[in-house]
């Protein structure tokens, strides 16, 4: 039993870190190794060309900052909506089978299907693959509110009742026991939906390759350096990537945990 | 002055449940329990007078204020309902920032609110690091800060374990008669209720079935309910019938009693465990009771038997050895006999020439 333990286990770790361990490699070996026959598992040249490759592409600069503002700015319209509406859903009926419904609506429709006519809509405000990237960013603040509201609802819904009506008692408005008692009960959970709207925007391809063709942000570059067959700077730009997902998860684990478990009211 | 005039109040929910056409005056100044088992619409009372919840009809009078919003209530609730992200002090003073209050007043106000409820450390400390007693204190501080006309709690004392509840209910009076605001609380301890309350209403589905102090609640109950609910051990009822002259059948055994020629055919007899003794004295009546355990309390035995086929308990007073098994002769006094109406469970009242019973204590 515990040899058969081991093993599952070391499969399941081995799918999730050797994948990464061959990026790693061929983002730090010259491109021949990469493609030696027959392969290697461990690098024989160790370099750092690929990533001076990838800094001396001057769109690069442009599509770190596009991204990072794309994200930042969807993660937040969508971690405030989608706090408005997980709020509602907690506390009423009608809106919370209503705001489930809009939810899985939102998850079950293929987001290629809107692509298009997101799109068009864009160019005939203007918004349409400008260098800013504020199309795409509503775009994907569109998107991620279901996430942000079903990561908020379970800790709004932990929130008790007598809470609120004790604030309300004390003489608050309805608005100021929302922003005064029930967020920072779920800061939480609200810092766990910005991480997770973040990185929703951040690795989001279709809609960033569609809707922003020139002005890229770095899903689509990363593409791009693919399909010229640069695989080692495609690797170590990949490996670039990572870098603010990585760095979250590691600084706000326990919070996210929580979270993410009980739905964030501790 | 009344505090609070409720008139012909209702709430039903789709459950059943809720306050049925109830009407109550509050005095300024008095201590009124809710007492009931549960789902007998105490609660929704309370809320309904918090305004945390809109009454079907009948209407909620304050003494000088349109609605509960703007009256001065506040409300203690049974899981204190602090709130987690501010400190005790955060806490107490909620209600007085959002009063635009200045802060050094905030500062003494809420200390010297704090002080009333017996907190006197730990104000920096968040609800998580305080005990339950606490908690409680701090609950009753945010309660008291804003000064309010009318308090609420709702099983304010209920999640304290039963020493630390004790204490804090001898508290509770003390503070409620030094501050002379009106409280309203609710229980379902009858003990909390007779010890705490000025005035006591006995609420039954939705309805109250009888109001007064508590000493005329334990000594006169107006109904079987209210009998067999307020006192611990509970009160001993049998099936009872007229029978010849005025006399009381019970388990096969006829007392001569004088009742009342109109009095129902079929009634419940009610006797206090405490109202039974070993000891006879004249005019009283015997009943014979096959003991079956016997307890000791400290204070007393508490004798558990039975009379014919229905069980039976004693408070007896006794240096002398009961054994289960044997049978003894309890004898109660005439007087201290409860009739109650089978049919409708109402108070039977019986002829004059009785002794009457024990009249209410005058209240403060």
């Amino acid at each position: 039993m515990a040899a058969l333990r081991v093993a599952v286990s070391a499969l399941v770790i081995a799918a999730a870190v050797v994948p990464l361990y061959l990026l790693a490699k061929q983002a730090l070996t010259p491109e021949l190794e990469t493609f030696a026959w027959p392969p290697a598992w461990l690098p024989r040249h160790l370099t750092f060309g690929n990533f001076a490759a990838v800094f001396a592409v001057g769109e690069l600069r442009g599509a770190i900052m596009r991204s990072l503002a794309v994200g930042v700015i969807s993660a937040a319209g969508a971690t405030a909506m989608g706090a408005m509406l997980a709020y509602a859903m907690a506390r009423g009926t009608a809106a919370r089978s209503a705001g489930f419904g809009a939810v899985s609506g939102v998850r079950l429709l293929p987001m290629i299907a809107v692509a298009i006519p997101a799109g068009v809509m864009l160019a005939s405000v203007g918004l349409y693959d400008i260098p800013s990237a504020l199309g795409l960013a509503i775009i994907h603040c569109a998107i991620a509110i279901p996430t942000a509201a079903l990561t908020l609802y379970a800790a709004f819904a932990a929130v008790p009742r007598e809470i609120e009506e004790a604030a309300w008692l004390d003489g608050a408005s309805p608005a100021r026991v929302f922003l005064t008692i029930d967020l920072p009960i779920v800061r939480g959970a609200l810092a766990a939906a910005l991480v997770l709207c973040f990185i929703l925007s951040w690795d989001e391809f279709g809609f960033a390759l569609l809707l922003q063709q020139t002005n890229r942000t770095l899903p689509p570059l990363l593409y791009y350096y693919t399909v010229f067959g640069n695989v080692g700077p495609a690797s170590a730009l990949a490996l670039l990537m990572m870098i603010p997902a990585v760095c979250v998860v590691v600084a706000l684990g326990p919070t996210l945990r929580t979270a993410l478990v009980t739905g964030g009211s501790r | 002055m009344d505090a609070l005039t409720i008139k012909n109040l209702t709430r039903v929910f789709g459950s059943g449940g809720g306050v049925r056409d109830v009407s109550l005056t509050v005095s300024s100044g008095e201590f009124l329990v809710l007492l009931g088992p549960s789902g007998c619409g105490k609660s929704t009372l309370l809320r309904l007078i918090a305004g945390l919840d809109q009454p079907d009809s009948g209407t909620i009078e304050f003494a000088d204020a349109a609605d509960s919003h703007q009256a001065r209530i506040a409300m203690v609730f049974q899981n204190f309902a602090l709130y987690p992200h501010m400190s005790a002090f955060g806490n107490i003073a909620f209600p007085l920032r959002l009063g635009k209050v200045p802060s050094a007043e905030i500062d003494r106000r809420v200390r010297e609110a704090a002080a009333k409820a017996g907190l006197t450390v730990g104000l920096e400390r968040r609800p998580a690091e305080l005990s339950g007693g606490e908690q409680q204190r701090v609950a009753l501080a945010r309660a008291l800060v804003r000064e309010p006309e009318i308090v609420l709690m709702d099983e304010a004392l209920a999640s304290l374990d039963a020493r630390l509840r004790s204490a804090l209910r001898i508290e509770l009076k003390n503070l409620q008669r030094a501050t002379g605001r009106t409280f309203v609380y609710v229980t379902h301890d009858q003990v909390e209720a007779l010890a705490l309350a000025d005035r006591m209403a006995v609420m039954r589905a939705g309805r109250i079935e009888q109001i007064g102090p508590p000493e005329e609640i334990f000594n006169r109950p107006e109904t079987e309910f209210v009998a067999s609910f307020v006192g611990d051990p509970a009160m001993n009822l049998f099936d009872a019938r007229r029978a010849g002259e005025g006399g009381l059948e019970i388990a096969g055994v006829n007392y001569p009693l004088n009742l009342a020629a109109n009095a129902p055919p079929s009634l419940r007899a009610g006797i206090r465990p405490a109202d039974l003794s070993l000891d006879e004295s004249e005019g009283a009546l015997a009943f014979e009771v096959a003991v079956a355990s016997v307890e000791f309390s400290g204070a007393s035995f508490i004798v558990r038997g039975a009379l014919s086929h229905t069980r039976i308990s004693v408070c007896a007073l006794t240096s002398r050895r009961l054994d289960a098994g044997q049978t003894h002769r309890f004898f109660v006094d005439a007087d201290k006999l409860h009739l109650f109406d089978a049919s409708t469970g109402r108070r039977i009242d019986r002829t004059h020439d009785l002794s009457p019973l024990s009249l209410p204590m005058k209240r403060p």
